[in-house]
């Protein structure tokens, strides 16, 4: 008599669902899959003036060279043309942050940074700073298809930080749109 | 049988969710969990400043991160607090994140 329940059956398949249901559930929040949604990119916050925006921190600018690593984080505003760029640099060396250049092909915005606290985190110095400058001009360096540099100038020298271009499709389609959207609620 | 082990796979799905990453929520979902819920307001006046932080937690075996009031302020150069709101995301309770945003000047 043949074997009812052979092994790899319809049980076998039914026990691996709790375990695929959660990596199919991954995949499908993954921003790749969702065709552009920035609401996870950001927040908005109502003030007395117009909104506020806060775009989230974002990662995957780094120098392998100097083994250093760049996280930014942006706050603009619809009443106004300013937005803040906090950022961490993580740097093995002990060093002065002075500037900025972001840089996207012959587009170049150099601005002067300060200081707001140096920490210790494991091997490397996070220098944590930030910097104001004009909201849109800083949106007409966002392209997607032309990855943005970034270039920390300090009393050590100049570090080149690069994002990879898959991760800056991703990561500037998002900007773009906010800086759309942030464009579209500009009061007039 | 086949009842019994759909039971069984759901059971294994519902512990899964339960023992794994768990964070914070005033609502959270077995399956999927995206909340964004206040924390904290005070009297100062002036927002015009975000600070945010995070942890991560996979399975509820690692968790990391700094997700602390103090920590997302410091990172804006926040000294004046106005209010503090978070951000909540379970999958499954495989993979979950916890983000703190504090606003102030």
């Amino acid at each position: 008599m043949a074997n009812k329940n052979p092994k790899g059956g319809p049980r076998a398949r039914l026990f691996l669902l709790p375990f695929c249901l959660p990596l199919l559930l991954l995949c499908l929040s993954s921003p790749q899959l969702c065709a552009q949604d920035i609401s996870d990119s950001y927040i908005s916050s109502i003030q007395p003036q117009g909104t506020l925006y806060f775009i989230k921190p974002i990662k995957g600018f780094e120098n392998k060279d100097t083994d250093s690593e760049f996280i930014f984080d942006i706050t603009t505003y619809s009443y106004k043309d300013t937005a803040i760029l906090n950022f961490s640099f993580y740097d093995e060396r002990v060093l002065t942050p002075d500037s900025l250049v972001l840089v996207s092909g012959e587009n170049r915005l150099a601005v002067p940074v300060k200081k707001l606290f140096v920490e210790s985190e494991k091997s490397v110095w996070e220098y944590r700073c930030t910097t104001v400058l004009p909201a849109s001009r800083l949106a007409s360096l966002v392209h997607p298809q032309l990855p943005l540099i970034i270039l920390l100038k300090s009393d050590k020298g100049l570090v080149r930080l690069t994002i990879k271009d898959r991760k800056w499709e991703k990561e500037g389609a998002a900007l773009e749109k906010i800086f759309a959207l942030i464009a579209m609620n500009r009061k007039e | 049988m086949k009842i019994k082990t759909l039971i069984v796979a759901a059971g294994a799905a519902f512990m899964l969710s339960s023992c794994g990453a768990a964070v914070m929520t005033p609502a959270a979902g077995y399956l999927y969990t995206d909340v964004k819920a206040p924390l904290t307001a005070t009297s100062n006046s002036g927002s015009g400043k975000v600070g945010s932080g995070e942890i991560a937690s996979i399975l509820g075996i690692v968790a990391t991160g700094d997700a602390s009031i103090e920590s997302a302020a410091k990172s804006a150069g926040i000294t004046k607090i106005h209010h503090v709101d978070y951000h909540t995301k379970n999958i499954l309770g495989v993979y979950a994140t916890w983000t703190v945003f504090v606003y102030g000047e």
